[in-house]
């Protein structure tokens, strides 16, 4: 629930005990608000035993009702909260009841027949379309079992409620249940969101490439315990700057280690004075104008959190929550955090990321990183999906022609205008990443190694370098290093049959025989349920 | 042996003469009944004897046929002999090469020396011959008494045998030449289904013509008193026969006639010999025809734009009624289909229909010929239908855009082909020549289908003439590459050679370079072309969309189930459409829909069609207004999702045909910049509209009561004639202004009633202007030769009486207005002359962009320049009226000018972007059946053939029968 919603139900409520004495009590509408901001501050537990109390004193009252929707809905009960709302009028509870039944309407429909899997350690239950889904669901409640344990420590925060996760079929899905638009997703790619008290993600395999789905996972888990932890006060900059931050602490140690791309976004930006405002990221990231916007605004954020980290550490983040949570402003909490007015603040870390020596890579220009989401029914992608992402006009020409020879099984012709539009692009990622899967097919494992490498510093959010070496090594029989490739292209593209079915055989090879039973499962499921020996 | 013979000859003789008095004697005794069977009977036995003696000669023949049997029966006969014999015969045939010749020749002659000695009539017989001599003996004896003691009786025997004299069956029987029985009332009950009344012909010959079916009842007087009657059918009286009831002399009997035949009656008197007449009396059948039929179709051989509805008419005639009527087609490949057309009401000798056959009905695809006829059956219940079918027409289904597509399939099949050769190219080895053989040839080929497409696109009207252009660029370019490499191939054959194989790698590199840019130019024609196919079935589907939206409408207020039928068509072609553009959608390419295709228009399109679904289900449950407006909700989110397409194409012509686009999009500019400039100048022209409007009330305010209440008279008048329009002879753009025209006589009223003079003056003007472009458009139609359809020239009438009386109001209000001229003040004056300029600078600025515009057609996508200076021509118009206008000081037809004029601006920005995707106009309006011509003429002589039809059924006096059917006839004919 958003704080404007609050304030509106707040200042009808005001508007109703005075006018409309006979809808409502005035200790109705007063237990009414204040269950309300309850919800809205995530305390969820408070608010249920908020409504019981109204049960037991008016339970026909449509605030009661309304309530008691909201909390099933709340506990993802969306048929249940439907029936708590049966003869409620759309207008009722200041129009808050049409808003709850069309979005437990579209909730519903979004997640029918939807198959659900509780974590091992019991803190998720996650619900997801029965079909080829089922290979990435294990796989996400482990990660997000690793970062609760690591965020409670971080954050000091750990969730006592289940928590529920969605994975939706489509972008158009996460449209329906949210406030997020088509055009928004589109445009920045947000893939992805914690609200209403639960997780939704949209399923990798509805998009072109996939996407780190696994730390996108996560970074909504940390929404979570920022959001609960703060009672949902902190803003959007500073929460999207801890998500980004801690989204990868599953995997790793903290640090704001900036990729290729994210330096060229922050580089340019910096010299070219245009860095987004923290003020200009509220609403949502979401609703920024472009992909490279957004791209740039979460390189910022990702940084500042980073910095903060850097000067006071975990406790330095944990209390600046916990100043927010109190009532002060974000950046005044920051800045009693750092020590300094937050202005001051701003500038020592524009200086640190000068410092950082962030290069800038033309060739870069046009990755921004967007998540591409997938507009046919088509299994197969084509070869030329995400060309756009070659800057030098020239190098694109070859690569196009590198692409339609590559899909017409002709991968000799096809090295050879790869390896123009390489000449052309100045080492061009995208390029070197289908030249490189080219060699393969050419057998030539070496060449193919020795461009996918360098790659992965580009942009670990790219499949396809990882892919390539995992296939690459796996050839030249180097299993550890393919086990090790395979899995970074996991955690992007985990419906690509390559990787589960290479992976299997790479575990395999490594004498990880569970690991490798778990991914010769998946790629069977992913091959068409046929079985392979 | 010639005993055998000799015996056999006489037992066939023998039994020739038993059978020659045998048979005659068994056809006398049982010729009265069935003569010709037992006759066939005895000529099979006599013809089995005849077999017998044949088979017995044939025995004989084969028992002496072998020398060794003759040997044996001597044998028999002659014991002594019989070994030698035996011997000398085996050893003559078989065995002679065993033995030595000499010893057999010794044997043979011994042996021949002993048959001498043998009494021949010991060995043969002559008993045999006697039995036989005698047997012959007592037939010829028989045959003989029979012949001189009977011979009437054999003689009629063998008549009856060889049925020369089929009355001898009645034993005793006389042949009668003289009548036996008096006049013959006969009665005819005709068959129930051609509801002919009985027909009695009181003295008659006994001669009748009679339909199958008929009941004939006969009732004659026997000229000699009998004892029983018959009546024998057929033309020897051998058929069936029919026993007469016989009271006093009455004699009576009923039959139901099956076919042409004869009768006779057959008498068995009281005294005497049976007697029967020897002329039959004949029964002609009178037919029932075939129902005649006549189809009319718009043309012979017609060619038909989509699966749009055909008017057909027919007309038929049945001498006693019609059952039923069927459209029958037959599109070839074993695919027909038949359609029951309305079944004339029960007993109806003639019908006739126009109707309108929906080739959505038929299984047809783009090109193929399907012929089509009617068939009417009778109702001949007693032989079956008879079945009369019209002549047959036939009609060949084209769509544009389907024709579009094969083209752009074509297109496809050679970019995969150009590939191919590229990838070759590219990895060919220098020095292999065969290699290059093979890719010059394939490249020879790509160059031949190339030409094939280019004149295949210069038919297409949907393909963009730069795309013509561009291809044919392309096969110069090939075609020179192709000849080099050709002379250089060709002399490599005769001498290989090293310089020879270096200028074939030279040509190599040009290929490759040529290809490469082929290939890629040929990619983006592709997606251009795909991307601007989805969008024209978008502008089919809106036309169809906006065309349900108006029959929703139209069902709301009517409830007339012919329009839910149009509805219930319309629906289905528009979800067979919705399909269709989800199919199209489906063969972009992943890197067109993720860079280019918006995800919103998907979804729109994809919550279009689920909006149908619930628009379908309204309608099934009766809630016409409720599925009315669901149509519109509809309908406003497929225009989204559509105007989401048109912004896809834009962006993809900025990627890939980026000069192109840059120059479309600066014109564009211009034009938009144009367009806001003249809004401005409206504006302005409003305000000085405004400024007089004030200063005319308050001048105008005693004139204003009396004009009003003229006005109003004139208004009612005005819409009473407009109501009479039939809204059905409109043309779509007629249709279209109509309703503006109403719009605008609402705010005359409007404005009379705020007592605004000079506002309802303006308002009148334009509804006259409306009434008057109608009357033009629907003038223009009927001066076509070809009009919108039969009731245009009703909607031309009406709308032309109503002119006078929109000329009418204007000149009254115009005389309850003072002259803008004497009620505008100085100020006012001086805005309108500055108003003018700023006009004048607009204006040529339009007739630059348009002669600009026009300068670089062929840098420009599709027709766009050529649509955007049209455009900015009417625009030009448009200002240049309002300059006269302002100079002469009106504000309100200032106003409207300018107006106008931006109308125009924003049309053309329109028309231009829809012109550079080739856009066609009128897309789905297939709705609009394909009309016979002249319908209207076909009527009349329908009409006349009805009357005449109905007289024919009306008795002729008598005697004259024959002469008014031929007169009617000779009138249908």
């Amino acid at each position: 629930m958003t704080r404007a919603r609050t304030a509106v139900f707040a200042l009808a409520a005001v508007v109703a005990v005075s006018l409309a004495p006979e809808r409502a009590s005035a200790s109705v509408v007063a237990d009414y608000v204040k269950t309300a901001r309850l919800l809205q501050e995530w305390q969820f537990e408070a608010a249920r035993a908020e409504v019981d109390k109204l049960i037991a004193r008016k339970p026909k009252a449509p605030e009661t009702r309304y309530l008691q929707g909201e909390l099933t809905f709340l506990d993802g009960d969306y048929a249940g909260a439907l029936a708590h709302l049966d003869g409620l009028d759309d207008a009722d509870v200041f129009g808050n009841v049409g808003q709850l039944r069309s979005l437990a309407t579209t909730s519903l429909e979004a997640t029918e027949g939807f198959a659900s899997y509780e974590s091992p350690g019991g803190h998720f239950v996650i619900y997801y379309p029965p079909g080829k889904d089922e290979v990435i669901v294990e796989l996400a409640a482990s990660v997000l079992e690793q970062a609760y344990e690591v965020l409670g420590s971080d954050l000091g925060y750990a969730p006592k409620r289940k928590i529920r996760v969605e994975i939706l079929s489509r972008p158009q899905d996460l449209a329906k249940v949210s406030t997020l638009t088509e055009k928004d997703i589109e445009t920045t790619g947000t893939i992805a969101l914690c609200k209403y008290g639960k997780l939704m993600v949209v399923t990798p395999r509805a998009t072109l490439f996939g996407y780190s789905w696994m730390d996108t996972l996560v970074h909504e888990y940390v929404h979570y315990v920022v959001s609960a932890a703060s009672r949902d006060k902190v803003p959007v900059w500073l929460q999207e700057g801890i998500a980004r931050f801690e989204e990868t602490r599953w995997r790793r140690a903290p640090g704001a280690d900036l990729n290729k791309v994210e330096q060229h976004l922050l580089a340019s930006a910096l010299k070219a004075r245009r860095l987004i405002s923290f003020d200009d990221m509220h609403p949502s990231m979401a609703k920024l104008p472009s992909a490279e916007a957004a791209g740039l605004a979460f390189a910022e954020v990702y940084t500042m959190v980073g910095y903060i980290h850097d000067k006071r550490g975990y406790a330095g983040i944990r209390k600046a929550i916990a100043l927010t949570r109190d009532g002060k402003s974000a950046k005044r909490a920051v800045a009693e955090v750092m020590g300094k007015r937050f202005n001051q603040v701003e500038k020592d870390w524009k200086r640190h990321l000068a410092k950082r020596g962030l290069e800038r890579a033309p060739a870069l220009a046009k990755r921004t990183g967007r998540v591409r989401i997938k507009k046919s029914d088509d299994s197969e992608v084509d070869d030329n999906a995400g060309i756009d992402q070659v800057a030098s006009d020239e190098a694109r020409k070859y690569a196009r022609l590198g692409g339609l020879l590559r899909a017409r099984n002709m991968p000799a012709a096809a090295a050879i205008e790869y390896e123009k539009a390489l000449a052309k692009g100045g080492e061009d990622p995208f390029v070197a990443g289908k030249l490189a899967r080219t060699y393969l097919e050419l057998s030539e494992y070496e060449r193919a190694i020795e461009l996918a490498t360098p790659l992965l510093d580009i942009d670990d959010t790219d499949p396809v370098p990882a892919t390539t070496l995992g296939v690459a090594y796996l050839a030249v029989g180097q299993a550890k290093e393919s086990a090790r490739s395979f899995e970074l292209a996991l955690r992007i593209n985990p419906f690509d049959p390559g990787v589960r079915c290479g992976l299997a055989q790479a575990y395999k090879q490594t004498g990880n025989s569970a690991l490798s039973q778990r991914e010769r499962k998946a790629c069977d499921m992913l091959t068409e349920h046929a079985p392979t020996p | 042996m010639r005993q055998g013979a000799a015996g056999t000859v006489m037992y066939v003789a023998a039994t020739a003469m038993v059978a020659a008095v045998a048979i005659p004697l068994a056809g006398v005794s049982v010729a009265g009944h069935r003569a010709p069977s037992v006759g066939g009977l005895v000529l099979g036995v006599g013809a089995i004897g005849l077999l017998a003696a044949v088979v017995q000669w044939l025995i004989v023949r084969r028992t002496w046929r072998e020398d060794e049997a003759i040997a044996r029966y001597v044998g028999e006969r002659s014991p002594g002999v019989a070994s030698d014999l035996l011997s000398t015969v085996q050893l003559g045939d078989r065995h002679a090469e065993s033995f030595s010749a000499d010893l057999v020749q010794a044997l043979a002659d011994q042996t021949a020396r002993r048959i001498e000695t043998l009494d021949l009539t010991d060995i043969v017989p002559g008993r045999r011959l006697r039995r036989s001599s005698l047997s012959l003996g007592i037939a010829a004896a028989a045959a003989v008494i029979a012949i001189t003691t009977a011979p009437d009786t054999l003689s009629r025997g063998w008549r009856a045998v060889l049925a020369l004299d089929v009355h001898d069956r009645f034993d005793g029987a006389r042949t009668s030449d003289t009548p036996i029985v008096g006049d013959v009332r006969i009665t005819l009950d005709y068959p129930g289904y051609t509801q002919r009344p009985s027909v009695t012909l009181p003295a008659s010959s006994g001669d009748f013509r009679a339909m199958p079916g008929t009941r004939v009842s006969l009732r004659t007087t026997a000229l000699t008193p009998a004892q029983s009657a018959q009546l024998l059918f057929g033309d020897t009286g051998d058929g069936e026969v029919v026993d007469m009831t016989v009271v006093d002399d009455e004699l009576s009997a009923s039959f139901v006639v099956t076919e042409a035949t004869a009768y006779r009656f057959f008498l068995h008197p009281e005294l005497g010999a049976p007697l029967i007449e020897e002329t039959p009396h004949s029964i002609e059948i009178e037919a029932d025809a075939a129902p005649v039929v006549e189809l009319y179709a718009p043309a012979d051989e017609l060619d038909v734009e989509g699966r749009r509805r055909i008017e057909l008419a027919y007309t038929s005639e049945d001498d006693y009624g019609i059952s039923s009527v069927t459209l029958v087609w037959d599109s070839g490949a074993g695919k027909t289909g038949r359609k029951q057309l309305t079944v004339p009401r029960e007993g109806s000798r003639t019908a006739q229909a126009k109707f309108l056959w929906d080739l959505t009905e038929v299984d047809l695809q783009p090109g193929e010929r399907v012929t089509y006829h009617v068939e009417v059956a009778d109702n001949d219940d007693v032989i079956g239908p008879n079945i009369g079918k019209s002549k047959a027409y036939a009609l060949r289904v084209f769509s544009p855009r389907e024709r579009h597509e094969q083209i752009m399939k074509r297109q496809a099949e050679l970019f995969e082909r150009m590939v191919r050769v590229l990838g070759a190219r590219l990895t060919v080895p220098a020095d292999d020549v065969d290699a290059h053989a093979a890719i010059h040839k394939e490249a020879q080929a790509v160059v031949v289908e190339l030409g094939g497409i280019v004149a295949a696109l210069q038919d297409d009207k949907l393909a963009a003439r730069d795309l013509v252009a561009a291809y044919k660029d392309m096969k110069a370019r090939l075609e020179t590459l192709a000849e080099a490499e050709d002379k250089l191939l060709a002399a490599l054959a005769r001498k290989p050679n090293k310089r020879g194989m270096v200028k074939l790698a030279k040509g190599d590199a040009a290929n490759v370079a040529e290809l490469e840019t082929d290939v890629l130019l040929m990619a983006d024609w592709l997606d251009r072309q795909a991307m601007e196919n989805v969008l024209s079935l978008t502008d089919e589907i809106s036309e169809r969309r906006k065309h349900l939206e108006e029959l929703f409408e139209k069902y709301a207020s009517t409830g007339d189930p012919a329009v839910l039928e149009e509805i219930e068509r319309e629906m289905r072609a528009l979800e067979a459409a919705m399909a269709e553009l989800s199919r199209q959608q489906g063969t972009m390419s992943d890197e067109v829909m993720d860079r280019f295709m918006n995800m919103d228009a998907l979804e729109q399109q994809q919550q279009s069609a689920d909006c149908l679904a619930e628009v379908r289900k309204l309608l099934a449950a009766g809630e016409a207004e409720a599925a009315a407006e669901a149509m519109k909700r509809c309908n406003a989110e497929f225009a989204e999702g559509k105007q989401q397409l048109e912004q896809s194409l834009d962006e993809l012509m900025r990627d890939r045909f980026a000069e192109e686009q840059r120059k479309l999009d600066e014109l564009t500019g211009d034009l938009a910049d144009l367009a806001q400039d003249e809004q401005d100048i409206a504006a302005e022209a409003d305000a000085i509209m405004e400024s007089y409007k004030d200063r005319a009330a308050d001048l105008m305010e005693d004139k204003a009561k009396d004009a009003r209440s003229e006005a109003r008279k004139i208004i009612g008048k005005l819409r009473k004639r407009l109501k009479k329009i039939p809204k059905s002879g409109l043309t779509p753009f007629a249709k279209e202004e109509l309703p503006i025209a109403e719009q605008r006589l609402d705010d005359v009223e409007r404005m009379l009633d705020d007592g605004d003079l000079a506002e309802a003056l303006a308002m009148a003007k334009q509804a006259e202007t409306s009434i008057e472009t109608i009357e033009a458009e629907l003038g223009a139609d009927l001066d076509s030769g070809d009009p919108w359809n039969d009731r245009t020239p009703d909607a031309y009438n009406a709308v032309a009486s109503a002119l006078p009386l929109a000329r009418e109001l204007v000149q009254e209000l115009e005389k309850a207005t003072p002259s803008p001229q004497e009620i505008m003040n100085a100020g006012d004056k001086q805005r309108m002359r500055k108003l003018r300029r700023r006009q004048q600078a607009v204006r040529k600025r339009a007739e630059q962009l348009s002669k600009k515009a026009k300068g670089m057609q062929e840098e420009l996508p599709g027709d766009s320049g050529q649509a955007m200076a049209e455009g900015v021509d009417q625009a030009v118009e448009h200002m240049k009226r309002g300059e006269r206008l302002m100079k002469r000081g009106d504000p309100s037809g200032s106003r409207q000018a300018a107006r106008d004029a931006h109308d125009a601006l924003q049309r053309a920005q329109e028309e231009s972007r829809g012109a550079a995707r080739q856009q066609q106009q009128g897309q789905g309006r297939d709705s609009e059946p394909v009309r016979i011509p002249g319908a209207d003429e076909y009527r009349a002589p329908q009409e006349f053939r009805e009357e005449i039809l109905e007289a024919m059924k009306k008795e002729a006096p008598s005697g004259f029968k024959d002469q008014v059917r031929r007169y009617y006839e000779d009138l249908i004919r």
